[in-house]
C-alpha cells in the first residue's frame, strides 16, 4: 500500500485569481451595501495597486466582515478575505476608537464585567445607558449586547471541577475562549459533563488569552501576536503531553489554526492538527469507537442547525450535524448556508447595525417560518444575533447534546463507574 | 440593413437615457490648402516630441503614424528613466545626456514619472571590483552614485537578491512611454499641430532634389492623401532605415531585438541593475502595477522588424537571470512577453548590437544628400526624446528660416502642470477618499484628471477592473486622446494590462466603443484583433495560471460568444 | 468518513453523476474546492456543434474522443435524463437528442446547441423565426449587456430590431458601487415591487414588438422573475446571454447542489483532497485539506475536477500533470506545441487532459486505477470550445459513469 501526497498548486497567492468573479457573488456584505468593492476589487485586483502604492488603499475595505465566504467559494484558491484582512491592518490610519478598543479586549473587560454583572446586564438593558452608549461609543442602541455572568466558567470550573478531572484516564485540553468564560458559562459547564460522561477528564490552560480575533478584525495585529504567541506556547505544551485542544467556538478555533499563520504570520504548523473543535473531537471519538453515547429516552427537540461563516471555512459543520443526527429524537433541519450578519463585533457597531440586519434578514425569516425549538450553532455571535433579531433560543451543539445525553447510561457505555 | 435605434420618452413613468452617450471624436482633417511647416513621420517618442517642440515653437505641425503612437520601439522597452550609470563606464557622452535628460523628466513628465531610485547590485559571481570603476565614472558623468551596504539594499529594496555583496544607489526611475508620448502629442495638438495616426507614409512627394511632402494611405479606407511640407522628419525609429531609402537616401541602421518579460505584479520598489558590463536581462523595473525584466539582444533582419516574436530560448533566460535580480521572480506570475527593435545607427560590426553607440543621429540630408526638406532624427534612446527633439526642431527651424527657441526643458506636459492629489501631503486623503476610477485615471493623466468627467453615476463605473479604467476614462481617450481602436485604449489607459490580459474588459470597452461610433461590426472584429494581441504576449509564457487564464478567455470569446464566427480571419489581426 | 462513491469536484459533471447516484440510494459525498465554471453558464449546454446526427460517427474519425467511449444509442436516453434532472431542480431545459438548435451568443452569434434553458432565445434554424420584430432592452450603465451586437445577429434571422434602454431606482443604488453592477446582483434586486416596476417600465417601452428581449437577469431575487415580468409585459419574453458570472449558472450551481443534498448527498465545499493512499490499483482512501487525518474511503472514487480552469491539470512550463492523483495525462509535447497562434482557432492544450481506458478509468504508469473513474472536462482528447461538446462531454461521460457504477453495484 502505498500513500502518496499530491502535487497541490501553491496555495493562497492573490496571483491565482482568474478575474473569475465568483467570489462577488457569495459576498454577504456586497448584497447590502454598494460602498463595499467586493473582494475582487478589495482582495487580488486592490493588492496590486496597493503594491504599487499604498495610498490606492481604499477606506470601504473596513466593510468586510472577514466571514471567508469569498474564500470557501474561489475556485483559484485565493485568500481573499486575508488579503484584505491584511490591507486593512497595515494601512488603515487613526488611533483605534475606545469603543474598538473595548470590543478588542475581550479578556480585560470581561474579567470586570463579570465582577460587576447584575449591575452592568441591567444597565445594558437600559435604554437611557445604551442610548448613552450609542452617542458616546458608537454601539448601536438597537442591538441587544450580551450579557455577563455572575461566576466566571474558569472559576466555577477550579470551585466545582478540577479536583475530579484527574481521575480519568483520557483528557483533553479546552480552550474554552471569552465567551464562554464571561458570558455563557453554562457552555464550559455542558463541556465538562459531556467529555466526563464518556471518560475525558478535562483541563484548562492557566495561561489562556484571547484568541485574537476581535483584534484582528479591529486591525490590531500587534495586540493579537502577544497574545497568540502566549496561546501557542501554552497549547504546545499541552500537545508536548499528548493532549488535543478543543475549542466550542468555531471562531477561536478558527483564529488558532488559520488567522495566527495566515494574517499574523506565526509559525503554528507543529500544533495545527491538533487544534479542533469541541463537536469534531466526540465525533471523532464516536467514529474510532473510543467513546459511545447514551441518550435519555423522553428527548425530543427539533433543531435548524445554522452554518456560521468560520465553521464554513474550517469546513467542519459536517461534524456538528453528524453529532446532531446521532441524537435520538432531535430532528435536524439545516438552514441554507449565509452569514447571518454579526461577524463578531461587527454587528455591534452602530455604523454596521443596518448593513448587518439586512444581510441577516432573509436568514431570520426563514427561521421563523420553521418552527423550530431553538436553532443550532457553533458560533456564540451568530447566536446573540440570532436570538436579538428572531423569537427562536439558540444553542450550541454541546448545549444539545449535554441536555439529551443520559450520563448514567452514558458512563456505563463507557465503563466509567 | 442598418441598426434601427429607437429612444421613446413616456413622460414620467420611466427614464430613458440617450442612447449614444456620446460620439467619437473625428481625426484632425488633413490641412486644406496650403503646405504645412514640417511633417513629422513616426508617433513613437521622437516624433510626438519633435511636433510638440515645433507646435511650441509656432510651426504647423502634422504627425503621422501608420499605426498607434507608441507602437514601436517606444512603447516596447523597460519604461526606466535611466540615471545614465548604466551606460558610465562605457559611453560618457550617453550618460551625460541621461542624467540631463532624467532631471528634466521628473519635472516636465512628472506624471509620467515614479521616482523609485535604483540599485546597482553586485552578485558573489560578479567582480566586486568593478563598482569601483562604475561609482567613480558615474561621478564623472555627474551621476549622484552612492555604494552601500549589503544590508542598506536590502532594507531598501526587500525583494533583491539577498545573496548580494555590494550595491550603489542611483537616481534611476520608471517612466510610462505611452503616457508620455500621448502627452506630447496631445500638446502638440493644443498648440495647433494636426495629427493622424494610422496613415502610412507610401511614397514620398519629390521635385528634383527637393522632397516637397508626402503620399498617406489611411489604413481603415485604403483611401490615398497627398500632404505638403517644406520640411518632412524622418521620426521613424527603425523603420526610419526603410523611410530614407523610400526618399532615395540610405541611412544605414541594425535592427537589434530585445525580449522582456511583464510580471503580474509589483515585485520590486526600484529598480534592480546588475553593476557589471551590460548583459542580458540585468534590469528589473517596477512600473505601474507590474514590474518588468529586460532584455536579450540579438540582431535581427530587417524583414523580422514587425514580428515582435519572444522565442522560448529568450523566456528561459529572461527567467534565469531575472531570479538573480529578485529571486522571488521565479515564483511570480507573469502576464506577457513581448519585444522590441532598437534603431542602433550602425557603427561597427559587433553582432550583438550592444557596444553600439546610442549616439543621437540627426541628418540634414541637404548637406549629407543634397536632398532638400528631408530630415532624419535617430539613434537615442527613450530617455533623450526631448533632446533629440529639440535637435531635429533647431535644424528644421534653421532651414526655415526661424529664430524660437526651445523651451520644452522647462515647459510642463498636459497633465504635469501641477502636483496632483496623489503627489501632494495635503491632497492624501482627499485621494484615498476618490472612488477607484478616479484614482486610476488621476495615477495615469496627472492634473489632466480635471478634464475627464464623473458627473454621470455611470461614468465611475469600472470597465477594466484589473487596472482601474473607468467608463468616464475611456471617453476621455476616445474624445481626446485620439484613440480608435481597442488596443489604443489599452496605451492611453492600461486597458487590458492587467492580471486577466482582457478577458473582462475588451468586450465591454468594444460595447463602449461600439456605441460611440456606431459601428458595432467594426467594434466586434476590434474585440478579436485584441484577445489576439494579447493573446501573442500570453503565448511564449503560457503555463500555470496564464494558461488557466488563457483557457479561460478562449472559452468565453470563442465558446459562449462565438466571435470567431462573427469575425473574419483577416479581420482578428488588423490594427494591432 | 465512508461513503458507496466519493466525487472529487463539485462542477457539472460531479454534481450530475452524484444526483444520479444519490437518486439511487447510494451513498455519495462530493468534495469540492471552490465553486466551479457552473456559474459562467450561457443558459445553453451543446453537445457537437456539427448536429447531432454526426454523434454516432465520431468514433470513427476521432477515436481518441470521449465520445468514442460512449455508446451512440444511450444520446436520447441521456438526454431526457439531463431534462429530468434539470425539471426536477426547477429549470426546465428545451432541446432534443435529434438536432441542435440555435442559441444566441452575449455578441449575437448564433451557435448549435444541444439543450436550453427554456428563459433564454432560441431559433430552430437560421431564417426560422417566430418572431417578426424585437424590442431589446439595454439597462443603463450595465457594461456586460450588449444589444447593439445582439441585434446584429437577430438581423440576420430577419428580425427587426429596436434598441430601448431603462433605468430603475434599485439599480441606481447598484451603480454606487464601481464594479458590482453584475448579472448576479441585479438579479437579487429584482423581487418584490422593485421587479413589478421593472416589468411596468419593460411593458411601456414596447410598441408593436412580438417578442421583449431582456439580459439573463433572473431568478435570483425571486425564482419566478422572468414569468412574472411576462405576465405583466402581456408579451412574450425572453432573456439573452450576459457576460461574467450569470445569474442562470449562479441559480443552477444552487439548485442542482440542494438536489444533490436534498437527495441525502454530501457536500463538503471549500476543500481540497490533499494526499491518497492507493493499494495496488485501488484507491483506499483520501485525505483532505480541511480533515487533515480523517480519511475518505469509499468503494469507487470519481474524479470530476475539471481542465486547467478547474486546476483539474496543472501546467508548468515542462510538462502537464494531474495534481491530486498524479494520474498519465496526454498528450505529453513540447511547450510550443500546446497552442496556436489565432485565440479563436482550435487550441491543442484544450485537448489535454486525462489518460482513460472505454470504461473510463484513468491510469498511472499505464496501469488501471479500478476504482477511479474520470468525468467531464478533465478528460483527455476533446475540445470544448472548437467541437462544441463541453456540456456534452461533461453529462454524457458523468451519466455513463453513475449508470456503471450503479450496474456493478446491482451484480
Amino acid at each position: 500500500m502505498k500513500k502518496q501526497e499530491s502535487r497541490n498548486i501553491s496555495a493562497g497567492n492573490f496571483e491565482q485569481c482568474t478575474k473569475c468573479t465568483i467570489c462577488t457573488v457569495y459576498c454577504p456584505m456586497l448584497e447590502v451595501n454598494p460602498f463595499y468593492p467586493g473582494p475582487k476589487q478589495a482582495g487580488a485586483d486592490g493588492e496590486r495597486y496597493r503594491l504599487k502604492e499604498p495610498k490606492y488603499y481604499d477606506e470601504a475595505l473596513r466593510y468586510c466582515l472577514n466571514c471567508k465566504r469569498c474564500e470557501v467559494s474561489c475556485p483559484s484558491g485565493v485568500r481573499i478575505g486575508d488579503i484584505i484582512a491584511l490591507a486593512r491592518a497595515k494601512n488603515s490610519r487613526g488611533v483605534p476608537k475606545l469603543r474598538d478598543v473595548l470590543f478588542a479586549n475581550t479578556d480585560l473587560v470581561g474579567s470586570v464585567a463579570t465582577r460587576v454583572a447584575p449591575m452592568l446586564n441591567r444597565a445594558l438593558e437600559s435604554k437611557p445607558i445604551r442610548g448613552a452608549m450609542d452617542t458616546l461609543l458608537a454601539i448601536d442602541h438597537r442591538r441587544i449586547l450580551p450579557r455577563y455572568a455572575e461566576e466566571k466558567f474558569t472559576t466555577w470550573f477550579a470551585k466545582n471541577a478540577l479536583a475530579e478531572q484527574s481521575k480519568y484516564g483520557r483528557s483533553v485540553t479546552y480552550f474554552h475562549g471569552c465567551y464562554a468564560n464571561y458570558n455563557d458559562p453554562q457552555l464550559g459547564k455542558d463541556l465538562v459533563k459531556v467529555l466526563n460522561a464518556v471518560g475525558f477528564g478535562v483541563r484548562l490552560m492557566e495561561g489562556e488569552r484571547c484568541c485574537g480575533m476581535t483584534k484582528i478584525a479591529s486591525g490590531m495585529l500587534s495586540q493579537a501576536t502577544a497574545d497568540a504567541k502566549r496561546n501557542l506556547a501554552e497549547i504546545r505544551r499541552e500537545v508536548g503531553e499528548g493532549r488535543r485542544v478543543i475549542a466550542t467556538s468555531s471562531s477561536c478555533a478558527f483564529a488558532l489554526r488559520d488567522e495566527y499563520e495566515h494574517i499574523l504570520g506565526l509559525d503554528n504548523h507543529d500544533v495545527r492538527s491538533s487544534i479542533s473543535l469541541a463537536t469534531r473531537f466526540i465525533y471523532r471519538q464516536m467514529e474510532r469507537g473510543n467513546i459511545k453515547l447514551a441518550f435519555r429516552k423522553d428527548f425530543k427537540m427539533r433543531v435548524a442547525y445554522h452554518f456560521a461563516c468560520h465553521i464554513e471555512k474550517l469546513g467542519w459543520s459536517i461534524y456538528s450535524t453528524s453529532l446532531l443526527r446521532m441524537i435520538e429524537g432531535l430532528e435536524l433541519l439545516l438552514l441554507p448556508s449565509q452569514c447571518c450578519g454579526m461577524a463578531g463585533t461587527y454587528g455591534l457597531k452602530r455604523e454596521n447595525y443596518n448593513y448587518s440586519q439586512a444581510i441577516g434578514e432573509s436568514l431570520f425569516a426563514h427561521i421563523e417560518s420553521l418552527g423550530v425549538d431553538c436553532v443550532a450553532t457553533d458560533c456564540e455571535t451568530c447566536k446573540g444575533q440570532i436570538e436579538m433579531s428572531t423569537s427562536v433560543k439558540v444553542l450550541h451543539p454541546i448545549n444539545i447534546l449535554a441536555e439529551a445525553i443520559d450520563v448514567e447510561a452514558t458512563r456505563k457505555l463507557n465503563d466509567l463507574k | 440593413m442598418p441598426l434601427l435605434l429607437v429612444v421613446v420618452a413616456v413622460g414620467g413613468i420611466f427614464l430613458v437615457t440617450e442612447v449614444l452617450p456620446w460620439t467619437l471624436s473625428r481625426q484632425t482633417a488633413v490641412k486644406r490648402n496650403g503646405k504645412y511647416d514640417v511633417i513629422i513621420i513616426g508617433g513613437g517618442a521622437t516624433g510626438a516630441g519633435t511636433a510638440r517642440d515645433c507646435a511650441l515653437r509656432g510651426l504647423s505641425v502634422l504627425l503621422v503614424e501608420r499605426k498607434d503612437f507608441a507602437t514601436g520601439a517606444t512603447g516596447r522597452n523597460h519604461g526606466l528613466l535611466h540615471s545614465g550609470a548604466r551606460y558610465a563606464v562605457t559611453d560618457r557622452e550617453s550618460a551625460a545626456e541621461c542624467i540631463g535628460e532624467n532631471r528634466i523628466l521628473r519635472t516636465i513628465a512628472r506624471h509620467c514619472v515614479e521616482p523609485t531610485d535604483g540599485l546597482f547590485i553586485s552578485l558573489p559571481e560578479d567582480d566586486l571590483g568593478y563598482q569601483t570603476t562604475f561609482v567613480e565614472a558615474c561621478h564623472r558623468a555627474g551621476i549622484l552614485a552612492e555604494a552601500i551596504s549589503p544590508e542598506e539594499a536590502r532594507r531598501l529594496e526587500p525583494s533583491v537578491n539577498p545573496a548580494l555583496v555590494g550595491a550603489v544607489r542611483v537616481p534611476d526611475a520608471a517612466i510610462d512611454p505611452f503616457r508620455l508620448v500621448s502627452a506630447n502629442v496631445l500638446d502638440a495638438r493644443l498648440h495647433g499641430a494636426e495629427v493622424l495616426t494610422y496613415h502610412e507614409v507610401v511614397d514620398f512627394i519629390r521635385t528634383g532634389n527637393c522632397i516637397e511632402g508626402v503620399v498617406l494611405r489611411d489604413a481603415s479606407s485604403g483611401e490615398l492623401k497627398r500632404v505638403e511640407a517644406k520640411v518632412t522628419v524622418n521620426a521613424g525609429g527603425i523603420w526610419g532605415h526603410l523611410l530614407a531609402r523610400k526618399a532615395g537616401v540610405e541611412v544605414g541602421m541594425i535592427p537589434a531585438k530585445g525580449s522582456l518579460l511583464v510580471f503580474g505584479h509589483r515585485v520590486n520598489q526600484m529598480v534592480i541593475n546588475r553593476c557589471r558590463k551590460p548583459a542580458d536581462a540585468d534590469i528589473l523595473v517596477p512600473g505601474d502595477t507590474i514590474c518588468l525584466i529586460g532584455t536579450t539582444s540579438d540582431r535581427i533582419p530587417f524583414e523580422d522588424i514587425d514580428k515582435n516574436e519572444v522565442l522560448s530560448t529568450e523566456v528561459d533566460v529572461l527567467l534565469r537571470e531575472g531570479a538573480k535580480l529578485a529571486p522571488s521572480l521565479a515564483t511570480t506570475r507573469i502576464l506577457r512577453a513581448y519585444s522590441g527593435v532598437r534603431p542602433l545607427v550602425a557603427a561597427d560590426d559587433d553582432p550583438t548590437g550592444r557596444s553600439v553607440s546610442r549616439g543621437i543621429v540627426c541628418l540634414d540630408h541637404a548637406e549629407r544628400d543634397g536632398l532638400e526638406g528631408f530630415v532624419t532624427i535617430t539613434g537615442g534612446k527613450l530617455m533623450t526624446y526631448r533632446l533629440m527633439a529639440e535637435m531635429a526642431t533647431d535644424l528644421i527651424c534653421r532651414k526655415l528660416g526661424r529664430t524660437a527657441f526651445c523651451t520644452t526643458a522647462t515647459t510642463p506636459l498636459p497633465g504635469s502642470k501641477s502636483e496632483s492629489k496623489r503627489e501632494s501631503r495635503r491632497g492624501r486623503r482627499e485621494f484615498i477618499s476618490m472612488r477607484a476610477g478616479e484614482k486610476g485615471a488621476e495615477g495615469r493623466h496627472g492634473d489632466r484628471v480635471e478634464k475627464i468627467s464623473f458627473d454621470k453615476p455611470t461614468d465611475a463605473a469600472l470597465v477594466c477592473e484589473c487596472e482601474q479604467v473607468s467608463v468616464a476614462e475611456i471617453k476621455y481617450a476616445i474624445e481626446s486622446l485620439d484613440a480608435t481602436t481597442l488596443v489604443d485604449l489599452k496605451r492611453r489607459t492600461r486597458l487590458g494590462m492587467g492580471t486577466c490580459q482582457g478577458h473582462i474588459c475588451a468586450v465591454r470597452a468594444a460595447g463602449l466603443l461600439g456605441r460611440a461610433s456606431g459601428d458595432s461590426e467594426g467594434a466586434l472584429s476590434d474585440v478579436a484583433s485584441f484577445v489576439n494581441e494579447r493573446w501573442r504576449g500570453v503565448c511564449p509564457i503560457a503555463w500555470g495560471d496564464s494558461l488557466v487564464e488563457a483557457q479561460f478567455t478562449q472559452w468565453f470569446y470563442e465558446g459562449v460568444c462565438g466571435l470567431g464566427e462573427i469575425v473574419d480571419k483577416k479581420d482578428r489581426e488588423e490594427m494591432i | 468518513m465512508r461513503y458507496d462513491t466519493i466525487i472529487i469536484g463539485g462542477g457539472l459533471a460531479g454534481l450530475v453523476s452524484g444526483i444520479e447516484l444519490a437518486r439511487s440510494g447510494s451513498r455519495v459525498a462530493i468534495i469540492s474546492s471552490g465553486k466551479s465554471a457552473l456559474h459562467f453558464c450561457s443558459g445553453s449546454f451543446e453537445f457537437w456543434s456539427e448536429g447531432m446526427a454526426a454523434v454516432g460517427s465520431i468514433a470513427e474519425h476521432n477515436p481518441d474522443h470521449p465520445y468514442s467511449k460512449i455508446d451512440p444509442k444511450k444520446i436520447a436516453r441521456y438526454t431526457e435524463q439531463t431534462k429530468d434532472i434539470f425539471a426536477r431542480a426547477g429549470m426546465p431545459l428545451v432541446g432534443s437528442a435529434e438536432a441542435n438548435h440555435l442559441r444566441l451568443t452575449p455578441l449575437g452569434a448564433l451557435k448549435p446547441a444541444w439543450l436550453t434553458m427554456d428563459e433564454y432565445v432560441t431559433f430552430e434554424a437560421v431564417g426560422v423565426s417566430e418572431y417578426r420584430s424585437v424590442v431589446i432592452v439595454a439597462i443603463e450603465g450595465y457594461l456586460d449587456f450588449y444589444p447593439e451586437f445582439i441585434a446584429k445577429g437577430l438581423e440576420q434571422m430577419g428580425l427587426e430590431c429596436h434598441i430601448r434602454e431603462i433605468s430603475l431606482a434599485e439599480f441606481n443604488r447598484l451603480r454606487q458601487s464601481a464594479t458590482e453592477m453584475r448579472a448576479v446582483n441585479l438579479s437579487r434586486t429584482l423581487k418584490g415591487s422593485p421587479l413589478r416596476e421593472f416589468a411596468q417600465r419593460v411593458k411601456a417601452l414596447v410598441e408593436d414588438e412580438d417578442l421583449v428581449l431582456l439580459p439573463a437577469i433572473f431568478g435570483l431575487g425571486e425564482e419566478r422573475g422572468l414569468q412574472i415580468v411576462e405576465e405583466i409585459v402581456g408579451r412574450k419574453v425572453k432573456v439573452a446571454a450576459t457576460v461574467s458570472a450569470s445569474a442562470s449558472g449562479v441559480r443552477m450551481q444552487k439548485r442542482l447542489t440542494d438536489a444533490f443534498q436534498s437527495l441525502g448527498g454530501v457536500f463538503i465545499g471549500g476543500d481540497r483532497v490533499v494526499g491518497c493512499t492507493i493499494d495496488e490499483s485501488r484507491i483506499v482512501s483520501l485525505n483532505t485539506a480541511n480533515h487533515e487525518e480523517e480519511e475518505f474511503v469509499a468503494e469507487n472514487y470519481i474524479l470530476a475536477t475539471g481542465s486547467f480552469f478547474g486546476r483539474g491539470i496543472v501546467a508548468t512550463p515542462e510538462e502537464v500533470y494531474e495534481p491530486i492523483l498524479g494520474l498519465d495525462v496526454v498528450p505529453q509535447m513540447a511547450r510550443k506545441e500546446w497552442y496556436a497562434d489565432d485565440i479563436l482557432d482550435a487550441q491543442p492544450f484544450q485537448k489535454f487532459g486525462v489518460a482513460t481506458d472505454s470504461e473510463l478509468h484513468p491510469m498511472i504508469d499505464g496501469r488501471v486505477v479500478e476504482n477511479l473513474y474520470a468525468v467531464g472536462s478533465i478528460l483527455s482528447g476533446a475540445d470544448a470550445v472548437k467541437e462544441g461538446c463541453g456540456a456534452g462531454v461533461v453529462i454524457a461521460t458523468a451519466l455513463m459513469v453513475a449508470e456503471n457504477i450503479l450496474a456493478y453495484k446491482h451484480k
